[in-house]
């Protein structure tokens, strides 16, 4: 039956895609409540856990951020968005970049797109994919040292996220190489 | 169309192992290079992602891709390929391409490859539509991957068993029942999984041959039969089994063929038979030697 039924959401809400270069320079994290109300309907289901979803990822993204300015790897919006594994990751990159000395500047563009949500039915999982812009960000040394650095560009980014306690949260990520997307 | 060429391909790229061989103390490349996939190459989101190709000579974007199902991260089936889309790819986007030209702003690639321009079609939303540089070199066919799972395969060791069980003596003329161990007759699979692709190896027992070391080789269909005290002590195995006519010691090899077959990425196939042996050592007496 959700077979069918996610299957004849695909057919009907199958988007026309924009073409390329529909870049959002400018993405508006906001902290949302999550789905939390009953969905009336499947579509809006998918649609109100798919918009909580993506806000997550961005807001994740804003947190680490925002971490990265002072490599605080025990920043509490961390914990917000991130649980489990990518929570450990980002937690042990910031303790990496302390331990350094290094501190982060710079904003990310990210375009993110929800791929994939389960169960069709009020989900509890989805899959984010996004070509993360990371040009406009650098590492630099806390105490003014010079800091011999490369330039960020394009990466390729696969997450997972999962709802706990009511909050959709980035549970998994892998952030691949400068120009695996463009 | 282009695609048409590279039938039952599978493109497989990832990022992360271009990158493995930065010494510790490289500078980072941004305020992300701590927690990106070199720092977690074991991570499965840093593994690869597989475009589906078709697996049907002939077979255009808009056909189904011949008999392979096609689903999505959520596990919905949805079409292989969609035309002007492309084909799907294990993160549920769709892949077209390669494109005879760089996108505006790609950096240069080292290496044989494609830029694919990849699409997301989830009907929960998707708003991101960019290009992926897929490598040629890291293309893997489901044929390759079975083999994988092949290797993989662990069949279980052979244990034959006898009737009179050694170190008893066998006597001429009296039959010997023979037979392989339960445990060395279960079928096993295995599997090889590159990320949204994987394929299974199934290996079934398929026959036993036994070459009794006198000279005569017993065609088991299967395992045999245990011997019970209910068959009686002159009774011949109904399946398995061999009457030595001369005293001596013989060495029994016992040979199981394994019919392996797999399965995976919408394909499947058969590979060479794999098979199991054991060697057995049994003397026989002729009837007045039994004490």
């Amino acid at each position: 039956m959700s077979n069918l039924a996610a299957r004849v959401l695909t057919v009907v809400l199958l988007p026309a895609l924009a073409a390329c270069g529909t870049n959002d320079p400018a993405p508006k994290p906001t902290t949302t409540t999550t789905a939390s109300t009953a969905a009336k309907s499947p579509v809006n289901d998918i649609g109100t856990a798919s918009k909580a979803a993506e806000d997550a990822y961005r807001n994740m993204w804003k947190a680490f951020i925002s971490a990265s300015r002072a490599s605080n790897p025990n920043d509490p919006e961390l914990a917000r968005y991130a649980s489990g594994h990518a929570l450990d990751v980002l937690m042990r990159g910031l303790q990496q970049s302390k331990d350094q000395g290094l501190l982060g500047r710079g904003e990310v563009i990210l375009r993110p797109s929800v791929s994939g949500l389960e169960p069709a039915t009020a989900p509890t999982k989805a899959a984010v994919e996004d070509c993360v812009d990371t040009s406009g960000t650098a590492m630099y040394k806390a105490d003014g040292s010079p800091y011999q650095d490369s330039l960020g560009g394009k990466r390729s980014m696969s997450a997972s996220l999962e709802l706990i306690d009511g909050s959709w949260k980035v549970v998994n990520f892998g952030l691949k190489a400068v120009g695996t997307c463009a | 169309m282009r695609l048409k060429r590279a039938t039952g391909i599978f493109l497989v790229f990832s990022a992360c192992m271009a990158v493995t061989g930065f010494a510790v103390e490289q500078a980072k490349a941004d305020v992300v290079g701590n927690v990106d996939c070199v720092q977690d190459p074991l991570n499965s989101q840093c593994k690869v992602v597989v475009v589906q190709l078709p697996g049907k000579t002939g077979t255009g974007p808009g056909d189904s891709g011949g008999s392979s199902e096609c689903r999505d991260p959520g596990g919905t089936i949805v079409p292989c390929s969609i035309p002007g889309r492309g084909w799907l790819g294990s993160d549920g986007c769709y892949y077209d391409g390669p494109s005879s030209q760089a996108p505006p702003g790609s950096p240069p690639q080292s290496g044989p490859g494609g830029w694919y321009f990849r699409s997301c079609s989830a009907p929960w939303g998707a708003n991101g539509a960019w290009w992926k540089w897929i490598p040629d070199a890291a293309r893997v066919t489901p044929e390759q991957l079975a083999q994988q799972a092949v290797s993989r395969l662990q069949l279980p060791t052979l244990r034959m068993h006898a009737n009179p069980t050694p170190p008893a003596r066998q006597l001429v003329f009296l039959p010997t029942w023979l037979w392989a161990d339960p445990v060395s007759w279960n079928a096993r699979s295995a599997t090889a999984a590159v990320s949204g692709l994987s394929v299974t190896a199934n290996a079934r027992p398929r026959g036993m041959r036994i070459s009794t070391g006198d000279g005569s080789t017993v065609n088991c269909g299967g395992p045999g039969d245990a011997w019970t005290s209910t068959a009686g002590a002159s009774a011949a195995s109904p399946t398995c089994g061999h009457t030595y006519t001369r005293a001596g010691a013989y060495t029994l090899t016992a040979t199981v063929t394994w019919e392996v077959s797999w399965t995976g990425g919408g394909s499947s196939g058969t590979v060479p038979s794999l098979t199991t042996t054991a060697s057995l050592t049994l003397l026989v007496v002729e009837s007045q030697a039994l004490n």
